[in-house]
């Protein structure tokens, strides 16, 4: 076969390979490029523009242009609301940059650390305290009172719901108002429980009973599971009905509390499983079941109860969608304490404006006041339009917002709904929170829904990565 | 050994010229970027924490990565990956290689009309095989309307092992063609009279393959599988349109671990493992064929 | 006699079987796709035993990718959903027409880079004698040996430093690289299958040995210098990786970029997917028509004479 290699060989061949990566890495390090981000970004958390607010004018006497960030959901409407917005204010430009919002994240950072010009940022309660502890974003709550406002900054505080305001929270300091605001709620079929003479289970005991009525009597699948590990919203309804028996993520030292034995997370999980596996009242379909095809069902009456973020009872009961169109309702989330997963997706200033100076200042708040403001029209406008759900209370006071809220939820709901949106929590998301989010989703449950890991041995793995992170 | 200095010739002058750029060009790249790769391991390199990037931190990077939650899976699942993908892809393409080398009408368009998945983008071949597995997907109606299944498989909903074997079908769809036309091709540099004698001794169509065909083709055979299974191991965008950027084998979590969390130093990590791998099976090529071999075919006039 | 004739005819039935298996399991996926772009989308997610083209095929989905960017709304669609219209549903595609045009630029650059600088270079290895000439030889060829995806992550890191990123530049000058040393390769080996006499007697005239090449060699080797061409060409066109790492406006994806995103969405709707897919398929069918007709596949595998 012709000559072997030698042993002496090999062992020159790995010699130079270490040797080759002792070298590689020390040129490396001599040739490394100029780091981008200086190294010495002294953030403080409480940094404040120190000049004497002088009154200027809400129009600023200039034009000032703005950089707007957002994620794809409506984007024509976002821009016609711009639009609007700039004819309000002819001397603000507001030019908006919509990226698709599986990778919003990951953009976001890379666009912070370039140091693209971007003044006004959608953001997220998963994001929040990675961008802040970056130094990329800075509290609202800091600068608000320094410049002109229609309303200040202690009247949004006192209106916004708990779980709102926690989730704009990081290290004591709210960073943006929450222009959207939402809770994974239980949605069911009303018009189904009437005609069996079922009431809304109160338990997860009594929903299991009545999808086993429902399934004698012919449909498949009454409980619809929309867990698609690609989309990062996929567990927060399996959260919220974890929530709904009382379950917690972690204690106020950031501890997990969820991988403790029988805890009401696992026994949610469990739940799950059973569904899938042994009493197949859970949709099988759950790995590519995203929030349209599953509202779509419920809109024709393939299923009975879902989890899903609330806005999605107003698409299904929008006239057209289906034959059950207008029958769907939020629910108390079934469980114990009833409580649910709220979230909230604000407007940030980034650092990059308030380096800009006064008047890039002055136009992002009054932007956002503007988009994101409780008495402020874009928030009407995606509550009335839209059926989206808001972060403060007093917009149900309004009547063009409650009922428009009636209509697409059904009458009596604006009770049931202000209800949830009481009970809802959200727990401080520390900053690997995303990173963990991630890993959770993918690699976790996942697997704990195939039946390749048991529930038990799913929470392990959460803490080990939640303690691995926290860690460094 | 003293290296001769002297003037060069009009020759070599040319020669030199017409090297030179494509080595620059080359060397700049990969001796820059491969000494980035390294010291991009060995520091702390988060883009969210931009303060302490640069930071030296030895071996930690391999640490973390090694010790990651999801490395032993992964590393199983590559290597079975790599394993079954090789196995199956070999000896299907030694066996479509007999057929393609069969004169028969039409068979310059079956080979022409097989090399068309290898030549699509892995990306695109891992989507269509993800959209024809969905319970409304081609597979099922197709098995419905022949009447071969009652009921709709959920193909994606299960285990992470079971989705390998999918993938495997998709790596399998694109990669048998490029294999058995190379085989194809080694099958018809054999020289004819060593066939003809054969056949004329009366050797059966079995005992030509094995006598004498084989003992040709067995370098080419060894070469395939081990590039098949360098193709297999370092497989990125078919598994990552097949599962819908996921998961993968471990080429998706040097990605994943880059751009998804933002570690820029435990991708660094990762992908030098990863390399470090993929020299290991190099070295068991050199085993099968040695090096001077190589060396030959390429040098000598 | 009669044995004969019976072993023969099975062998000829087998064989077109096997044939026939082979080439509907070669073409099947690839139909399915342009069956699926032409499938209103509400058929396409029913069930599996219901029909697919209850009213008959639409065009509408590649009405849109082609119209898009002269301003065409996505508006009739039963599936889309009633008042609150996801952009999600259909992100991005308007820009579909221009993603093929990048992925054909970059592509094409790179073919020709490959070409012209892997024509030359393989040249003067095959032909010419030079100091170092086994060292950067075996130097090219292992650069080849270690994954992209080392070459990836520090790459990117110096593109967004240097300022580069999102520019259909970086990427083509990392698929030149990375196509580079099989171009070089492969063309020592196609050199050698040309006789020599031909530019041993353009040097006697009096060519310099550049001029030997350019005149004699090059035209000569057109047939091995399209393939390499075309081989690069399909490398650089199916690239995933270094798209991935560098490109995030939209204005430079690559196809396969693109794919990859239709991929990771939850909201999209198949049928776009589908036509997004039977348009990348179109270019590189017509390649390897043309690498089909114009080459002889044995003559450039024997040049690979082991």
């Amino acid at each position: 076969m012709g000559e072997k290699v030698s042993r002496r060989d090999y062992l020159k061949v790995l010699g130079g390979t270490v040797g080759g990566l002792v070298v590689g890495a020390a040129i490396g390090y001599l040739a490394a490029p100029g780091k981008v981000v200086e190294k010495t970004v002294e953030r403080t958390v409480t940094q404040t523009i120190t000049a004497t607010p002088t009154v200027t004018p809400t129009t600023p006497a200039k034009k000032v242009h703005l950089d707007f960030t957002v994620w794809n959901y409506d984007v024509e409407k976002i821009k016609d609301n711009v639009s609007k917005f700039m004819k309000k204010y002819p001397n603000i430009e507001v030019s908006v940059y919509d990226f698709n919002w599986p990778d919003f994240p990951t953009t976001m950072v890379k666009r912070f650390t370039v140091g693209t010009p971007t003044d006004v940022t959608y953001n997220g309660e998963d994001w929040l305290a990675q961008w802040a502890s970056a130094g990329w974003v800075v509290p609202l709550e800091d600068l608000w009172d320094q410049y002109e406002v229609e309303h200040p900054w202690s009247f949004y505080i006192n209106d916004m719901v708990p779980y709102a305001k926690m989730a704009c929270t990081f290290e004591g300091k709210v960073y943006g108002l929450p222009y959207y605001s939402d809770i994974f709620t239980f949605i069911y079929n009303e018009r189904m429980l009437k005609e069996k003479g079922f009431k809304p289970p109160k338990d997860w005991d009594e929903v299991r009973e009545q999808c086993l009525e429902f399934k004698k009597d012919g449909i498949k699948y009454p409980y619809l599971l929309s867990f698609e590990p690609k989309d990062v919203f996929a567990w927060c309804n399996v959260l919220s009905s974890a929530y709904g028996r009382g379950a917690r993520l972690f204690d106020e030292k950031l501890n997990p509390v969820f991988d403790e034995p029988d805890s009401p997370f696992v026994e949610q999980l469990q739940w799950y499983v059973d569904g899938i596996h042994v009493d197949k009242i859970v949709d099988p379909e759950w790995s590519t079941m995203h929030e349209t095809i599953a509202s779509k069902k419920m809109s024709a009456g393939e299923a009975v109860f879902c989890g899903l973020c609330k806005y999605n009872t107003a698409a299904m009961n929008t006239p057209g969608s289906g034959p059950e169109a207008g029958n769907l309702r939020v629910g108390l989330m079934p469980g114990k304490t009833h409580e649910a997963y709220g979230f909230a997706k604000m407007y940030n200033i980034t650092k990059m404006c308030v380096n800009r100076g006064r008047d890039a200042v002055q136009a992002a708040i009054t932007f956002i006041e503007y988009f994101g403001g409780s008495r402020g029209p874009v928030l009407k406008r995606w509550a009335v339009e839209n059926g989206l759900g808001f972060g403060f209370d007093s917009p149900w006071e309004d009547p063009d917002i409650k009922n428009a809220m009636e209509k697409l939820y059904g009458p009596g709901s604006a009770e049931i709904i202000r209800q949830q949106a009481k009970l809802a929590i959200c727990e401080p998301h520390p900053v690997w929170f995303g990173e963990w989010n991630d890993y959770v989703r993918k690699e976790c449950l996942a697997k704990v829904f195939t039946k390749e890991i048991t529930p038990k041995e799913c929470v392990k793995l959460m803490a080990e990565k939640w303690n691995a992170l926290r860690k460094g | 050994m003293p290296i001769k200095i002297r003037a060069l010739k009009p020759q070599e002058k040319t020669a030199l010229l017409m090297v030179l750029p494509a080595f620059f060009y080359i060397f700049v790249f990969t001796v820059y970027s491969y000494s980035q790769a390294f010291y991009l391991a060995f520091v702390k390199y988060k883009l969210v924490e931009p303060q302490t990037i640069g930071k030296f931190i030895g071996l930690t990077n391999f640490i973390d990565v090694i010790g990651a939650t999801y490395f032993k899976d992964t590393i199983y699942e590559t290597f079975i990956f790599t394993l079954m993908c090789t196995v199956i892809i070999v000896s299907l393409g030694i066996g479509v290689s007999i057929l393609l080398n069969e004169k028969f009408k039409g068979v310059g368009l079956v080979r022409f009309i097989i090399l068309i998945p290898w030549a699509i983008p892995p990306t695109a071949a891992g989507l269509i095989w993800r959209l024809m597995l969905y319970r409304s997907g081609w597979i099922n109606r197709f098995g419905m309307m022949l009447g071969i299944i009652k009921e709709p498989i959920e193909f994606l909903g299960a285990g992470r092992i079971y989705q390998l074997v999918y993938a495997l079908i998709a790596q399998m769809w694109q990669q048998l063609p490029f294999v058995s036309i190379l085989l194809m091709a080694a099958h018809q540099l054999i020289p004819k009279d060593l066939l003809d004698a054969a056949r004329v001794d009366g050797a059966s169509w079995i005992k030509r393959l094995r006598h004498v065909t084989f003992p040709y083709i067995r370098n080419v055979i060894a070469l395939v599988a081990i590039w098949e299974a360098i193709v297999a191991f370092t497989s990125y965008d078919i598994l990552y349109t097949f599962s819908g950027g996921v998961w993968g084998i471990i080429t998706y979590y040097a990605f994943a671990e880059g751009f998804s969390w933002m570690n820029l130093g435990h991708a660094a990590a990762l992908s030098v493992i990863i390399a470090i791998f993929i020299l290991i099976m190099i070295s068991i090529i050199l085993l099968i064929i040695p090096p001077k071999k190589i060396y030959e075919y390429s040098f000598v006039e | 006699m009669r044995n004969q004739k019976i072993i023969n005819m099975t062998r000829i039935v087998i064989i077109y079987l096997f044939s026939a298996i082979l080439v509907f399991f070669a073409l099947f996926p690839i139909i399915t796709c342009y069956i699926g772009s032409i499938t209103p989308e509400t058929e396409i997610r029913s069930e599996p035993h219901k029909p697919i083209w209850v009213k008959g095929p639409t065009f509408y989905y590649y009405e849109y990718i082609f119209g898009a960017p002269f301003g065409m709304q996505f508006t009739t669609d039963p599936y889309l959903r009633y008042e609150a219209v996801r952009a999600l549903v259909f992100t991005n595609v308007n820009y579909t027409l221009q993603i093929l045009l990048n992925s054909f630029i970059v592509a094409a650059g790179v073919a020709f880079l490959n070409v012209l600088i892997g024509g030359i270079t393989a040249y003067a290895f095959t032909r010419l004698r030079f100091p170092g000439s086994t060292g950067v030889f075996t130097f090219i060829l292992l650069s080849r040996l270690l994954p992209p995806i080392i070459i990836a992550v520090p790459y990117y890191a110096i593109c967004y430093s240097l300022g580069i990123t999102n520019t259909l530049l970086s990427l083509l000058l990392v698929h030149g690289v990375i196509t580079l040393p099989f171009t070089i390769w492969y063309l020592t080996l196609y050199y050698r299958t040309i006789p020599v006499e031909i530019e041993e007697s353009a040097l006697v005239d009096g060519c310099s040995y550049f001029q030997a090449f350019r005149k004699v060699a090059f035209p000569t080797a057109s047939s091995g210098l399209m393939a390499a061409g075309l081989f690069s060409f399909m490398l650089s066109y199916n690239d995933l990786l270094f798209a991935q790492f560098l490109e995030e406006k939209v204005e430079v994806t690559t196809i396969p970029l693109f794919i990859a995103f239709l991929s990771t969405q939850t909201d999209l709707y198949f049928a776009i997917m589908y036509a997004v897919l039977s348009l990348t398929f179109i270019p590189v069918i017509l390649m390897l028509i043309v690498l089909w007709k114009k080459l002889n596949i044995t003559e450039l595998v024997g040049a690979l004479k082991m």
